[in-house]
């Protein structure tokens, strides 16, 4: 019967689309072209990227200790393998209400010259490599507070991904006066 | 007025004649009636003297036959005698006095009667002497008698002791004795009869006396003689016997012969005087035979009277003969006057005939005034009478208008009635049938309700069945619930565990992704290890992943153990609230039971109070057909009375039409006469 025929043939292409969607090993082809590669998180809830470079590590939220007389956007200090860590709290540095703590809430760790503080996020979601081409250069519709740390946007298979630069954040002077 | 002259009739004088006339005709009458009667009493008095004179007579010829007989000796004569005295005392008594029948005739036959009473005045003394000597003569009888009897014997047995004592050689002195007993004996005895016949009866007595004496001594000696034989003897002995009773009472036979001798002078007497008596008598019957023509009134007065009769008969007839003349005359001339005061108030009464009222008669000193008044007094009544019947019909009519309107009202008020019970009558069918519908699903309902019941009673089985399944439910359902409860702590521990593996593929993100960084830092150098740390990344994500996965799905787990769990409970609750509900139901089919056995109950009352109720409308409905029949007959009836009393109104006019020719005084002045 030719319409059989004519049913089976797309069928069996699909079945090996999906063979072939489903195997794994065939990733690292894909990342043959050159792509720049980025630690994506949210914050806000808006999908941002951090850039290799800036970002020194990714730590759990560890036990801060409180400090007084301090922003109220710094949450405390931090022991990280025996280096003090200062932990900022981006939102309420924004000035806005914070989330309330999850588990899945990660300290980004940046790093610029001697300074070296944890920056709560609210989800860390790993390496994110993009296209290079898939860069954009346009402004996120964000809040105003972040818009100056943002630059970019990268687009992908699963959204747009924002550009966050930490170490204009750290080049900060009102986030270096951390003392009230 | 004057009739009480006229009622006499004729004039003054004659009639007076005439009342004399009648009055004397009257006594005559009375006269001579009274007469005969006295006549035809005093005959039967007459008659009645007569025979009690014959009656003397038959008593005066006992009283002597009587007498002779008693001084002959007979007994019985005595009593005949004596009643035979009496007898003519009392007749004699009677003619001398009267009788409660008859009156004395001693005014009449007075020289008669002394001559008759003095005359049976010696008979009586003879016949009182005869009955007061009575005992002697019977003594005397009786000795004679007996003696007379005895005599032969005597003689025979004396004659055998003769033969005897000279059989026997006694001596001659004792033979002489008894010869000689044999002639005193008879001697006696010839003594005795001429006692008794009277003659020479004193000599006789003595004789016999000593005769008597004489005999005895003999026989006493002849007793004592010594030689006498046996026979002889015996012989003595029944002389003995047979001559001393006698002789024993020879004084008193000697006493006696006196009396006899005065006896039989009475008796002489009497029969000498006998003859006197009955002449006597004779003079009184003759004397009373005159009686007829000696009283007062008498045959000649009884004629006196009748021609007295005739005569006044015949001058009370002379007498109305005149009077009738007179009256004759009188009564032409009334008749005259009569006549023309009758014309004149036929005159005046000519015009009541038409019914004309309003006349009046002229009352006059005639005859006919009053029949003139008699006729106003009618003429007043007439008017009154037609008065009132014009009143009285006039009222009746109106009545019998009013009673004829309520009879047709009555009539018509029946048919409304007939008509409005044929209604009820068919609505009590009605009725009728629908109880009997009512009955019939009574009796459905009752086959219901016990139908019911037994459904209830299954019901209530299945209820109990399905509690008891509940119960089964709900514990299956609590063990299946705290096994879930354990999948759930199961899961749960899962959750624990994967949550650690998640927190373990988290870290390893982060080392891995440090280790990138790192590695990125490090350049070309790292590039390899950039790749391990990608790789690790990667199972970490894929770990992380599945770890996620895992936790979806515990969660699911969870929350589908929750939902299930909860799911049970409600289960659970509605089991219970099942059971509950089942038990509810349990109780409500109990309660339809018990309801359902009332209802049973009541629709068997339902039932029976239906068929009462069926044969109640059938006895109504009966009933109403016989009010409606009843109603019927009323109708007709009222009918009949209104057709009865519209005749009744016609008869009413009738009576007026009939009396409407009369003219009344008022009519007629008021209408002046216009008819």
């Amino acid at each position: 019967m030719p319409q059989e025929l004519a049913g089976a043939f797309p069928l069996l292409l699909q079945m090996a689309a999906r063979a072939q969607s489903g195997s794994e090993g065939a990733r690292s082809q894909l990342r043959i072209q050159p792509h720049w590669t980025g630690v994506g998180f949210s914050l806000l809830g808006q999908q941002l990227v951090a850039p290799m470079g800036e970002v020194t590590e990714i730590l759990i939220l560890p036990p801060l200790t409180r400090l007084p007389r301090v922003q109220p956007w710094i949450r405390g200090l931090a022991n990280v393998r025996g280096r003090l860590m200062p932990v900022v709290s981006v939102t309420a540095w924004l000035g806005l209400p914070s989330p309330p703590p999850w588990r899945g809430q990660r300290a980004v760790v940046v790093e610029a010259g001697d300074m070296y503080c944890g920056l709560i996020i609210d989800e860390v979601y790993g390496l994110k490599h993009f296209a290079a081409d898939a860069y954009r250069g346009e402004a996120p519709q964000v809040h105003e507070g972040l818009q100056p740390l943002l630059e970019g946007i990268y687009g992908s298979a699963d959204g747009e991904w924002v550009v966050f630069r930490p170490s204009r954040l750290l080049a900060d002077n009102r986030f270096l006066d951390a003392a009230l | 007025m004057k009739f009480g002259q006229k009622r006499l009739g004729g004039s003054l004088p004659g009639g007076k004649a005439a009342m004399v006339w009648g009055g004397v005709l009257g006594i005559a009458i009375l006269a001579f009636v009274w007469n005969l009667i006295t006549i035809f009493r005093d005959a039967g008095h007459d008659a009645g003297y007569q025979r009690v004179v014959s009656n003397l007579r038959v008593v005066a010829q006992r009283a002597d036959a009587s007498a002779r007989e008693t001084v002959a000796g007979q007994k019985d004569a005595f009593p005949v005698l004596d009643k035979a005295r009496r007898d003519f005392n009392t007749d004699i008594g009677v003619l001398a006095n009267g009788r409660d029948d008859l009156p004395s005739p001693r005014d009449l036959l007075a020289d008669q009667l002394t001559t008759l009473a003095s005359a049976w005045a010696e008979v009586d003394t003879a016949t009182t002497i005869i009955t007061e000597r009575e005992q002697s003569i019977v003594v005397l009888a009786d000795a004679s008698a007996s003696l007379a009897a005895a005599i032969p014997d005597v003689q025979e047995r004396s004659a055998r002791i003769v033969a005897s004592l000279s059989a026997g050689g006694a001596a001659a002195r004792a033979i002489v004795l008894a010869e000689r007993q044999s002639f005193i004996a008879e001697r006696i005895g010839r003594n005795i009869e001429r006692m008794l016949r009277g003659s020479s009866a004193g000599d006789a007595a003595r004789q016999f006396e000593d005769d008597a004496s004489k005999f005895l001594a003999a026989l006493a000696d002849l007793g004592a003689m010594p030689a006498l034989s046996g026979e002889a003897r015996a012989a003595l002995r029944e002389i003995d016997a047979l001559m001393s009773p006698v002789l024993g009472s020879r004084q008193r036979i000697a006493d006696a012969a006196p009396d006899l001798e005065q006896a039989r002078t009475a008796a002489e007497t009497i029969s000498r005087v006998s003859p006197k008596v009955s002449g006597a008598m004779s003079g009184v019957s003759e004397r009373i035979n005159a009686f007829g023509g000696e009283r007062t009134l008498n045959t000649a007065s009884a004629l006196i009277f009748g021609v007295l009769i005739v005569v006044a008969l015949v001058m009370l007839g002379v007498q109305f003969s005149l009077n009738a003349r007179r009256r004759l005359e009188l009564t032409a001339q009334t008749n005259e006057r009569n006549q023309q005061a009758i014309l004149r108030l036929l005159d005046e009464l000519a015009g009541l005939a038409d019914g004309d009222l309003t006349t009046t008669a002229t009352v006059t000193e005639d005859f006919t005034g009053a029949i003139a008044d008699a006729i106003n007094f009618t003429i007043d009544q007439l008017r009154a009478i037609v008065s009132s019947i014009n009143n009285t019909s006039r009222n009746v009519s109106n009545a019998a208008e009013d009673t004829q309107a309520t009879a047709l009202h009555l009539a018509e008020a029946a048919e409304h009635q007939a008509q409005e019970i044929v209604g009820a009558s068919s609505a009590i069918n009605e009725m009728a049938i629908t109880i009997d519908q009512v009955s019939s699903n009574a009796a459905e309902s009752a086959s219901v309700a016990d139908r019911s019941v037994a459904l209830a009673k299954t019901g209530s089985q299945v209820v109990q069945n399905t509690i008891g399944g509940m119960d089964t439910i709900r514990e299956q359902i609590q063990e299946t619930s705290k096994r879930i409860k354990r999948l759930g702590e199961s899961s749960q521990e899962i959750g624990d565990i994967v949550s650690l593996i998640n927190d373990i593929s988290d870290q390893t993100n982060i080392l891995a992704l440090n280790a990138a960084i790192q590695a990125s830092m490090a350049g070309d150098a790292g590039r390899g290890f950039a790749v391990v740390a990608d790789e690790v990344q990667r199972l970490a994500e894929r770990s992380g992943a599945a770890t996620k996965q895992i936790e979806a799905l515990v969660k699911t787990i969870q929350s589908d153990t929750r939902e299930a769990v909860l799911s049970m409970e409600q289960t659970t609750s509605e089991v219970v609230r099942g059971a509950r509900l089942a038990e509810d139901a349990g109780v409500a089919l109990e309660e339809i039971e018990s309801v359902s056995k009332n209802l049973a109950a009541l629709i068997q009352n339902i039932s029976n109070a239906a068929r009462l109720q069926a044969s109640s409308a059938g006895h109504i409905s009966n009933t109403m057909n016989i009010i409606q029949e009843i109603t019927s007959q009323t109708s007709a009836g009222t009918t009949a009375t209104a057709q009865s009393i519209g005749k009744l109104a016609g008869i009413t006019n009738d009576l007026r039409n009939s009396v409407a020719g009369f003219k009344l005084p008022e009519e007629a002045r008021s209408s002046g006469r216009s008819r």
